[in-house]
């Protein structure tokens, strides 16, 4: 359905915004407001290829845009995390949910396993630190994914104004 | 698929009781990855998340209530598509409720950014169950679309390439 539309520009320019801007540190922000990047990866996406298409765009097509959107972004956010989380310069994310629970938590027992827990996480050297990303990317590159779907959907929804066109009926050979 | 997305709907739910629920028993690590997980979609102040057994949960007052709100939404779908597919286009209208639900979380952000007013656990957590509920109600409707329009584009694929006879039963030797 999807394969008479121009949509691999689009969906590679959705996937190079969600990718690129959720793994920078900073910029990824925006993601703390329900993946952010990712509805605005899925919906530009959309909203490019409406507007060079020559029939109206259905939630399926938007839906499957923003699936092939999130996948490129799944690659290039890995792509580009990989380097950031190797040399460090990302604040490294397990000490500052360790950090802010420690501080939320009145019991001192606690406190103190959890300073022990900072403690280790704090001498990891930058092999340790991508293994220990791991588990947290392929969670971010399927959340992304999901999400990108979402913005694809809204994207549609939002910016499609022409009226679908009820689809033929299923050709049946007469003879 | 009504079934299956509520259910999804769920499991998410009580997937944001899990971290604290690991870290109230000991298990640090699996907590801690747990709110790492949830970290990419919330900024998880724990100022400004309901708790669990001492513990703030995987995401926000405002996330979790949206969260909440979607699955309420999705519960209220049978009973609401029905009424409001009356006299106009049911997605033209539910798009229009999610924009306008918009609205009053919006100004509790934005009011509190800039100071003239401070929002509280109840601000956000209300102004995001009426976003969640809306949300559910356009997504889920858009979702299904979707999956009616791959469904059909399948059957239009198996008939197109002569695997279906004018009975509608396979034929694979045509």
């Amino acid at each position: 359905m999807i394969n008479d539309l121009d949509w691999k520009q689009p969906a590679l320019i959705g996937g190079l915004i969600v990718g690129i801007a959720s793994a920078i540190p900073g910029v990824s922000a925006l993601n703390c407001c329900f993946c952010g990047w990712a509805l605005i990866g899925g919906a530009i996406a959309a909203k490019i290829v409406i507007g060079s298409s020559s029939r109206p765009l259905r939630a399926g097509d938007g839906a499957m845009l923003g699936l092939y959107a999130g996948l490129i972004g799944g690659v290039v956010f890995v792509v580009v995390a990989v380097p950031i989380i190797l040399s460090g310069f990302a604040t490294d994310l397990s000490i500052r949910i360790m950090e802010n629970l420690a501080g939320s938590v009145s019991n001192p027992e606690l406190q103190e396993a959890m300073a022990q827990v900072i403690a280790q996480v704090s001498t990891q050297g930058p092999f340790e630190r991508l293994i220990s990303s791991i588990p947290v990317m392929i969670v971010q590159v399927i959340l992304q994914a999901a999400f990108t779907v979402v913005g694809g959907l809204l994207g549609v929804s939002l910016f499609e104004r022409r009226r679908s066109v009820p689809p033929p009926p299923p050709y049946y050979d007469q003879a | 698929m009504y079934h299956i997305t509520l259910m999804v709907a769920s499991v998410w739910i009580l997937a944001l009781f899990l971290p604290p629920w690991l870290m109230a028993g000991g298990q640090m690590v699996g907590g801690v990855i747990g709110y790492q997980m949830f970290s990419i979609i919330c900024h998880q102040m724990p100022e400004r998340s309901w708790q669990s057994q001492g513990f703030p949960l995987a995401v926000c007052s405002r996330c979790t209530a949206i969260y909440f709100g979607g699955l309420i939404g999705l519960l209220m779908y049978p009973l609401v598509v029905g009424f409001a597919a009356r006299g106009a286009d049911y997605a033209a209208r539910t798009r229009r409720w999610l924009m306008l639900s918009t609205l009053p979380m919006l100004a509790d952000v934005g009011l509190d950014w800039l100071g003239v007013i401070r929002n509280t656990f109840v601000t956000r957590t209300l102004t995001g169950l009426i976003v969640g509920v809306a949300a559910a109600l356009h997504l889920y409707h858009l979702l299904v679309g979707a999956a009616a329009e791959w469904h059909l584009a399948g059957c239009q694929s198996t008939v197109s390439t002569g695997r279906l006879d004018r009975t509608g039963e396979r034929n694979d030797d045509q």
